[in-house]
């Protein structure tokens, strides 16, 4: 990939629209990039390493820092694995909570991928709008959880507090406010003629591509591919629903394929709601040594954890798969691809919701 | 100092220019940082402009334990700042290392180690709010006694 | 080695990436395939992909490995599609010809294992260089 060109155009590590650093380097003729590349380790962490040898009860801790935004996922996959080991039984009113918290938690990061996209193609009032809505899925997470980010709500055999029925009165109030207020934005969006243009046929990924890097998520439902983890999911199998899928590529169905999970999001709570029965939300059972490889959909798509344990409850071997990894590569190998000037590399860049913290744990 | 020159100061801390930088966190201190800017916080109502552009803000946040690829970058940064300047470090990563702070850990916290820090907020991630309040604390130190800029 | 201005020698951070758990089985897989040492496989991944094909190369192996049912033998054998488009470290020219001369070999009634002995050896040759 050491070729002398026109133009190298680095963008990065600190970047006004960039809310993490990385550095995309850009082989260009005039603006049109021929060739993009990425530099990465500004946060390599190293956490795989530090949690080898840990008891689950720390590692628990570390898996929700793997990354902040969509924190309640990872805590959920590792103990869904550590629970898939020592077979225990989930009382089905704690089933549901998780489901309850996933989904905020998956309202909350769209908004805020969104949000990004908004205000990197300079639509800042709607940016706005979309970031005072996350506070309200915020209000509600932080109401159930006791916390706005990095809760640890989800622990083996069940989760931490209970939802009161103020608590749910809450929460419907709040989703349903979260749907009238998102209408009218996504209303904007699809009528805004100046926003479609900023993103429609820009950045295309096409079906046979996003198969050939693994994308995942929103950005491969994008594309055409029908694939959501949480279809493999127990308590999602009950909720029955199917994923949103845009065949165009672009940009634009990027943000859109969010926009209508939100929904999406907001009818499983509901569902959620409807269906608990009082019970208890904690069960157990007992660590012993095993192995276990377990699949869970973030909001950015496929994240696999894989765990070996000791009879000590240790977690002797663990690797992570984040979806950030796959949707950056294709995002930088394929997406930007063609596109036509440096405006378009940090849009397109920013409507695959790249999470460099998930992608170098 | 003149009363010129205070005059100037006092209106200058009434300003404040942002940016900030994620040396090796979570994430989480950076979205609490962005929830600053929502109309639910809004940081803009007091003075406050949030932007990533080192050449003209006055307080640089950082967030995040310090990782090896910053070496090099975070003090060319830093010198770009124009005077006068103070960083803050969000969240227990950059004052402690937090849960990263172990063996096996590529970091090397803490920051201050690396570039002088004037306040630290502790947390993880610490709240809006709190992020709002050190930064309006920190405002009128940052200019107090300032003598240099009468161009 | 070529000289940069401004830019860092990045293979340390390679090497870091390179090594995580879920790498070292895709790496061991890999390294019993073509009897190579891991080092070298290594080397020539640094030297080759950017930083995002190293991250995504477990993700990249496993869909190689799902299509890998409906390929031919010498593609399972000889891993061409995976060497040069899925984990792009060699120049699929040079790859098209040792593919081509695997077939003709077999087609000329030499046995396939030996056939793919020598197509190994010059995929050997090409990623020790």
């Amino acid at each position: 990939m050491k070729r002398t060109v026109d133009v190298s155009l680095p963008i990065g590590p600190v970047h006004p629209v960039f809310k993490e650093p990385c550095r995309i380097k850009c082989e260009t003729r005039g603006e049109y990039v021929l060739n993009a590349e990425i530099e990465l380790g500004y946060v390599k962490k190293g956490i795989e390493r530090i949690m080898r040898g840990r008891p689950w009860q720390e590692v628990m801790f570390l898996a929700e820092r793997v990354c902040g935004i969509c924190s309640v996922i990872h805590n959920m996959v590792f103990i869904e694995g550590m629970e898939l080991i020592a077979e225990t039984a989930l009382p089905d009113r704690a089933a549901y909570l998780r489901v309850i918290v996933n989904e905020l938690d998956r309202i909350q990061s769209h908004v805020l991928a969104n949000y990004s996209y908004c205000y990197t193609i300079e639509h800042e009032t709607l940016a706005m709008y979309l970031l005072n809505l996350r506070e309200t899925a915020m209000d509600a997470l932080e109401r159930i959880t006791g916390a706005r980010v990095t809760c640890a709500y989800i622990i083996p055999g069940g989760v931490r507090f209970d939802l009161s029925d103020a608590d749910a009165r809450y929460l419907r109030e709040a989703v349903d406010t979260i749907d009238r207020e998102l209408n009218r934005f996504v209303h904007m969006f699809t009528t805004g003629s100046l926003i479609a243009l900023r993103s429609k046929e820009i950045g295309i990924l096409t079906r046979d591509e996003a198969i050939e890097a693994h994308a995942v998520g929103p950005t491969a439902r994008a594309s055409g591919i029908a694939h959501d983890c949480r279809l493999d999911h127990p308590t999602y199998r009950r909720l029955d629903f199917s994923p949103v899928v845009y065949t165009e590529g672009d940009n634009y169905a990027r943000i859109m394929v969010r926009f209508d999970e939100i929904f999406q999001s907001t009818e499983l709570i509901r569902r959620c709601l409807d269906r608990m029965e009082p019970g208890i939300i904690r069960g157990g059972s007992e660590v012993i040594a095993g192995t276990s490889r377990w699949v869970g959909e973030a909001p950015r798509g496929e994240l696999t954890y894989q765990i070996t344990t000791d009879e000590f409850g240790r977690v002797t071997d663990i690797g992570i798969r984040t979806p950030s990894i796959m949707n950056i590569e294709a995002c930088v190998h394929y997406m930007l691809i063609g596109v036509l000037s440096a405006a378009d590399v940090t849009s397109t860049y920013i409507s695959s919701d790249p999470c460099i913290a998930c992608n170098e744990r | 100092m003149s009363i010129l020159q205070d005059l100037k100061n006092t209106v200058r801390s009434k300003s404040i220019h942002v940016c900030y930088v994620n040396v090796g966190s979570c994430n989480g201190c950076d979205i609490e940082i962005l929830a600053c800017l929502a109309p639910r916080y809004d940081i803009e109502q007091y003075g406050i402009y949030v932007h990533n552009n080192p050449r003209e803000a006055d307080v640089l946040l950082i967030t995040g334990a310090f990782s090896p690829q910053w070496e090099d970058k975070l003090m060319g940064l830093w010198e770009k700042i124009p005077e006068p300047k103070v960083a803050v470090a969000i969240g227990n990563c950059p004052i402690s290392g937090c849960v990263f702070n172990r063996e096996g850990s590529y970091l090397d916290p803490p920051v201050r180690k690396h570039i002088p820090i004037a306040a630290e907020i502790p947390g993880c991630p610490p709240r809006p709010t709190e992020i709002i309040q050190t930064i309006l604390t920190l405002a009128p130190v940052i200019f107090r006694d300032y003598e240099g800029g009468a161009s | 080695m070529a000289e940069y201005l401004y830019e860092k020698d990045l293979r340390e951070m390679k090497y870091i990436i390179i090594t995580s758990p879920l790498h070292e089985v895709v790496m061991s897989e890999l390294a019993v395939h073509y009897s190579l040492g891991r080092q070298v496989l290594r080397r020539k991944m640094i030297n080759e992909c950017d930083m995002s094909f190293l991250e995504n190369i477990p993700a990249r192996y496993e869909v190689w490995k799902a299509e890998d049912s409906v390929r031919d033998p010498v593609e399972r054998q000889l891993g061409m599609r995976l060497l040069t488009v899925y984990i792009p470290m060699l120049p699929p020219e040079e790859m098209k010809a040792v593919e081509m001369g695997v077939r003709s070999q077999i087609s000329e009634g030499i046995p396939e294992a030996e056939a793919y002995e020598s197509g190994m050896d010059s995929i050997r040759e090409m990623i020790r260089r």
